[in-house]
């Protein structure tokens, strides 16, 4: 069975670097990304910020902040198309992120760069992005408004619906 | 979490060397979520950008 991405072992582990060097660049510029849920959060993939080369965007909110930091593994270093919300890297939020990909069931098999989507369903109202562990426990960058990214403990919300795959 | 109908990542054999392979970062700084304001949420619709960038598929 192929991975949901189609990717190998060594381009999943190459991916899921840059997804989580993506994370981590915004955490640390974390107030020169503004959040918003107007047209500009998708300036990060529109104005092609690469955080390879230190480059990031200035306003976001939580699907298409955790959208970049996947499309910078992905697409900048992968050539792969949207697999996360399938709308050709040009838009999506929580619903579309929920409806691609894969759930991950076993909170021991989470992976960096999976998604936490939080809410009590389908569409979901927030995701975040799995950046590392803290004691065998996800740890996550949330951009949920603006004083953020932070990185949280992965249940720091009550209302963990899923973690989902798209690596 | 939900229980999904569907298949999980998981349960792909393909993911079993990542574990051995990969590094997990262990993270030692976390922000107190008594700390943040709530979050605000997501946009809730996936409306694209005005004009769509070239080059993506």
């Amino acid at each position: 069975m192929p991975s949901v991405s189609g990717l190998s072992r060594d381009q999943r582990i190459q991916c899921r670097e840059r997804v989580v060097q993506a994370a981590l660049l915004g955490l640390n510029n974390i107030s020169q990304v503004h959040y918003t849920q107007d047209a500009r959060r998708w300036s990060g993939i529109a104005s092609h910020r690469s955080a390879r080369i230190g480059q990031f965007p200035t306003h976001s909110d939580c699907s298409s902040f955790a959208t970049w930091c996947l499309w910078n593994g992905l697409f900048l270093g992968s050539g792969l198309g949207d697999l996360v919300n399938g709308a050709g890297w040009t838009g999506g939020f929580t619903g579309t992120m929920l409806t691609h990909g894969k759930p991950v069931r076993h909170l021991a098999n989470v992976r960096r760069g999976d998604c936490v989507l939080y809410g009590s369903g389908p569409p979901g109202n927030h995701v975040t992005v799995v950046v590392g562990k803290q004691g065998g426990l996800p740890v996550v960058v949330s951009h949920g408004s603006e004083p953020g990214p932070f990185q949280l403990a992965y249940n720091y919300r009550d209302d963990v619906m899923e973690i989902r795959r798209y690596i | 979490m939900f229980e999904h109908p569907g298949e999980y990542a998981d349960d792909d054999p393909e993911y079993d060397a990542d574990a051995a392979a990969d590094v997990d970062l262990e993270v030692v700084q976390l922000t107190d979520p008594a700390e943040i304001p709530e979050d605000e949420g997501d946009a809730g619709t996936a409306d694209p950008p005005a004009e769509p960038p070239e080059g993506y598929d």
